[in-house]
């Protein structure tokens, strides 16, 4: 009686929550809008951006660090900070550009995209594994007939979503470099136009890879980073795939904050990112922040390679959405 | 077969012991049975109930997968379809849970690798009205919800649930019901034991109890109660301190043996013993003398018996009144009895009172006539000097007869007559002696009496010597007359009054029979002529001699004097003895049939049993039958002869014949003969002989009395 009187209630835990949902994500989201309405003009408060479709995983990797960060920022006035998610890109240079946002942190074509629309300034480089580049892998099965990119005509391919750098811009760029016509499809299962490489958005890696290895589509892209992740991709399923085509290497990480945030509040967020890895609060709060080895000052090499991907945006852009 | 009380009631206990236990263990088994029903029913509603509830959550859960995966199949998100399906999968009773597309294809078996998709499913199903759809299966509750995208089904999910599980639940259920029903049994079997053993000792108990405090005093009762039937009423030691019902019934027991015990005495003294004097009467005197006669026989012991009769006792009634009679008989009785005891009567011996002023002694064993013979002079001397009652200067004299035995009478009927006989001989010499029987002087005694009777008969104007004496008949209910028989009286000069035995058989033999006859019918008839007119109902019986039978104008005859009296036919009857009319049947049966059809009614006279059967009496043609008085003597003492009289009144009753009982004596008689359905009688104990004009005056004051 009374184990399945704790059966029911928690059964009934479960359908709220999953009843009230998108309904508590949204009342977050309308809330936190607010507060960053009334608050980001005086700069009690440091609202870090952050671009996302699961706000719920991503805010526990955001706010040790933020809280980090903020606890160096009390002598400037700054009491906490705040979190706000942004579906795209768009979103988050609107933010960015009404002051609603002062740190973003994103990959390399988000990174210039909040450059170019909402002058934000890159200030830190994210490192890890010891590097703070990575680059695309396209992959297929191991029986299958591709060699080479040119081998995806008439083919399809998977891609992450619209805001990945890795597993969208740079291979949409690979394929337009190749003279391959891209197409979006309705539905991975569907087939292209002969000719054309058909292509349709996975969410996540470990769904791409699956595509693949239940030969739903032909190939797929993820990051090198990813590929050699078990958790994004099975092995049982890597034993399959093989990688017939890469990408040159991008920055990984980018940290931006908005033009016009006071510079000696500027100053000291990077000077707290940039020695965060020195202490344990720091290195914490920097392994939460998706497995970041530490920061670094941005090098002419950086922002160069940041910004060759510049064309291939725009190409993208322009050739295929 | 006879079972007794307490055979009975110990067969009731243990009947009732039996259907009791019986009605117990049919109650038990049937609990046992219905617990068990109860349980196996309860085992199957949990199954069922669990197979429900699990109903309803592989319901709610395929319900739930089928509208989550809308998005996910519909961008084929394998790692979104794996992670609702995780959960689900997760649980204990989940078998296989498979997500497939419109065409059967397998889009996600919920395991990482996803190692069947792609594979066709066997049975396709996609639930087309949006609801899942339950297929039960051996041991596999398989449900399937439709994924749907705009109202049109674009796959399912499709969840198997183990069945085993609730079947191992049930199972463990059944058996733990079973254990603790099995415990529910022994409890119950020892308390239904108890009680059994309970009722058990507390039915032999009551049994016992009955048996000892009630049964036993019934039995006791029922010993004495036979002892009582057998006249064992000798100080049967009836008593109870008990003050239920039972001691009330002892008690009650105890006095009516008591008041058993003092009328038995009563009716013993009535029957054999002669109020008047004390002495035995005349039956006890006739019974005594025929138990005698074998004895005597058997040891070859003489007897002697004395008759003794007083003499002038009717003028000393006359004269002195009856009070002076009696006492003169209770002095004759004592002096009887005292010269009796004195000389020893013998082993057989009795001293009696024949009724009237006759008395009768019987002596027995060796010189029983030489002490007959003392006792009849002390008497006779003694009578003479008796000083004590005054007859107007003249001393009481009485005749004595002495008879022996054998020599003058070889049986008790012969031995009294000739004891009768010899006392008129010594009547005839004038009284106040003994004579001894002697048979030649008897031969001319009687033609002297033939004499004399034919004298009195021829003469032309009527005798005063014959006279007759009307016995009434009379109805035992109301005690009114209804009828007489005609006795003929002769009050000879020198002898006294005699009764027709001493002068019938002469006066047959003389030829006289037939004239004797119509003396008698005329008489009757002109006495009794207006008594009889005062009622048509009334009759007179007259007995009818072998002469008068064999007559056969006789019919012709009766019919002219009843004309002559200006009565109706049937109010006169002849009485008939069997033997008359068997010795000479044919004509017996006209002279029947003869007086039949002149009106005159016939009576069968001393009807005692025997050869008397309804169909006998109906050849008779009777208007009634006559008891006769041996068997009305009788019947208060042995059962032999009131089982014969009731036979009897029974059979007349079956014939329509009226029944009179002759020598009617107590009240005790009258009694038994109203019980058993006799409704007339005659007799000493009713009304003695009465002359005609007591008839008369009785007879008037009968219609007085009457409402």
């Amino acid at each position: 009686m009374l184990k399945s009187g704790s059966q029911q209630s928690a059964g009934r835990t479960t359908s709220l929550t999953l009843a009230a949902g998108p309904l508590r994500y949204l009342t977050l989201l309308l809330m936190l809008l607010g507060s960053a309405l009334v608050l980001a003009a005086d700069q009690r408060v440091l609202v870090m951006g952050r671009l996302s479709d699961d706000p719920g995983g991503t805010i526990g990797r955001l706010q040790p660090l933020l809280d980090y960060v903020v606890a160096d920022l009390a002598e400037f006035g700054v009491e906490r900070g705040q979190v706000i998610m942004a579906r795209d890109a768009n979103q988050l240079a609107s933010y960015l550009r009404q002051e609603k946002v002062d740190w973003v942190g994103d990959t390399a074509a988000v990174a210039l995209q909040l450059i170019d629309r909402a002058g934000a300034e890159p200030i830190a480089m994210v490192n890890k594994r010891g590097s703070k580049r990575y680059r695309t892998v396209l992959f297929a099965r191991t029986d299958s007939d591709i060699d080479t990119i040119a081998d995806l005509a008439g083919k399809t391919i998977a891609f992450q979503n619209t805001s990945s750098t890795s597993a969208y811009y740079l291979p949409a760029g690979m394929l337009l470099e190749a003279g391959l016509r891209p197409a979006i499809l309705v539905s991975p299962l569907e087939k292209p136009a002969p000719g054309v490489v058909g292509y349709a958005f996975s969410r996540l890696e470990a769904n791409s890879a699956a595509w693949v290895h239940k030969r739903v589509v032909d190939a797929a892209a993820v990051s090198d980073q990813d590929w050699n992740d078990a958790e994004r991709i099975p092995t049982s399923f890597r034993d399959d795939l093989r990688v017939f085509a890469e990408s040159p290497e991008v920055p990984r990480g980018i940290e931006l904050i908005r033009s016009g945030l006071p510079a000696e509040l500027r100053e000291q967020i990077l000077e707290t990112l940039l020695n965060a890895h020195q202490d344990d609060e720091g290195r914490r709060a920097l392994a939460a922040y998706f497995r970041t080895d530490q920061f670094t000052e941005p090098t002419s090499d950086d922002l160069e390679a940041l910004y060759a991907l510049r064309p291939w945006l725009r190409r993208v852009r322009e050739e295929v959405e | 077969m006879r079972l007794g009380l307490s055979t009975r009631l110990s067969l009731l206990v243990a009947s009732v012991l039996v259907l009791t236990l019986l009605v117990f263990a049919w109650f038990w088994s049937g609990l046992r049975q219905t617990e068990s029903e109860v349980a196996a029913r309860a085992a199957a509603l949990l199954a069922e109930r669990a197979r429900t509830d699990l109903a309803v959550r592989a319901t709610q859960t395929a319900d739930y997968l089928g509208q989550a995966l809308v998005n996910p199949l519909f961008y084929v998100d394998l790692r979104s379809i794996q992670d609702l399906l995780g959960p689900v999968q997760s649980q204990a009773d989940v078998a296989d849970v498979v997500v497939y597309d419109a065409a059967g294809r397998v889009m996600h078996d919920g395991s990482v690798d996803v190692a069947a998709f792609g594979e066709q499913i066997e049975q396709v199903l996609l639930p087309a009205d949006g609801t899942s759809v339950l297929s039960w299966d051996q041991d596999l509750l398989r449900v399937t919800a439709p994924i749907n995208f705009n109202n049109r089904p674009i796959g399912a999910v499709r969840v198997g649930f183990h069945l085993n599980p609730i079947e191992l639940e049930s199972a463990a259920a059944r058996v733990e019901v079973d254990r603790q029903l099995a415990a529910l049994h022994r409890r119950q079997g020892r308390s239904f034991a108890a009680l059994g053993l309970a009722i058990l000792i507390l039915g032999a108990g009551s049994a016992w109890i009955i048996g000892r405090g009630w049964l036993k005093p019934i039995q006791e009762l029922a010993v004495m109660s036979r002892q009582l039937g057998a006249g064992l009423y000798a100080k049967m030691p009836i008593s109870s301190k008990r003050q239920d019902e039972l001691g009330e019934l002892v008690r009650s027991f105890a006095q009516m043996s008591e008041a058993l015990a003092a009328h038995e005495a009563a009716m013993r003294r009535e029957a054999q013993e002669d109020s008047l004097t004390g002495l035995a009467n005349r039956r006890r005197f006739r019974e005594q003398l025929e138990r005698a006669v074998p004895h005597l026989n058997r040891k070859k012991a003489p007897a002697a018996l004395l008759f003794f009769d007083l003499d002038g006792f009717k003028q000393v009634n006359d004269a002195h009144g009856h009070e002076r009679g009696d006492q003169l008989l209770r002095e004759t009785a004592r002096l009887l009895k005292q010269a009796a005891n004195e000389l020893g009567l013998g082993d057989d011996g009795i001293v009696a009172r024949l009724g009237g002023d006759e008395f009768l002694a019987l002596f027995t064993g060796i010189e029983a006539a030489q002490r007959a013979e003392r006792c009849a002079e002390r008497v006779l001397n003694e009578l003479g000097e008796l000083k004590s009652i005054h007859l107007l200067g003249r001393s009481a004299s009485a005749s004595a007869g002495l008879a022996l035995f054998p020599e003058h009478g070889a049986n008790a009927k012969a031995l009294l007559k000739a004891a009768d006989l010899a006392m008129y001989a010594a009547k005839r010499r004038g009284g106040g002696v003994l004579c001894r029987f002697e048979p030649a002087t008897d031969e001319v005694e009687d033609q002297r009496l033939i004499e004399d009777l034919g004298t009195q008969l021829n003469s032309s104007a009527r005798s005063t010597q014959l006279y007759l004496r009307y016995q009434p008949i009379v109805a035992l209910e109301s005690g009114r007359i209804i009828a007489v028989e005609a006795l003929l009286r002769w009050n000879h000069p020198s002898m006294g009054e005699l009764p027709p035995v001493a002068f019938l058989q002469p006066a047959l033999r003389a030829g006289l029979g037939q004239s004797l006859a119509d003396f008698a019918l005329d008489l009757a008839l002109t006495e009794l002529a207006e008594w009889l007119r005062g009622d048509q109902q009334r009759f007179v019986s007259l007995n009818v001699d072998p002469a008068s039978w064999a007559d056969t104008s006789l019919a012709d005859r009766l019919q002219g004097r009843v004309q002559d009296a200006g009565i109706e036919p049937q109010q006169l009857c002849l009485e008939l003895t069997e033997r008359l009319y068997w010795d000479k049947p044919d004509h017996g049966q006209r002279q029947i049939a003869r007086l039949r059809s002149a009106g005159i009614d016939l009576w069968l006279d001393d009807v005692d049993g025997g050869s008397e059967r309804a169909s006998t009496m109906r050849h008779f043609r009777l208007r009634g039958i006559k008891l006769d008085h041996r068997l009305i003597g009788g019947m208060l003492r042995t059962a032999e002869d009131l089982k014969q009289v009731r036979a009897l009144i029974r059979i007349a009753g079956e014939a329509q014949l009226e029944v009179v009982a002759e020598a009617v004596e107590s009240e005790a008689q009258v009694r038994l003969l109203r019980e058993a359905g006799c409704r007339y009688g005659q007799g000493f104990g009713l009304i003695m002989p009465i002359d005609a004009e007591e008839l008369a005056r009785r007879s008037e004051s009968d219609y007085a009395a009457s409402p």
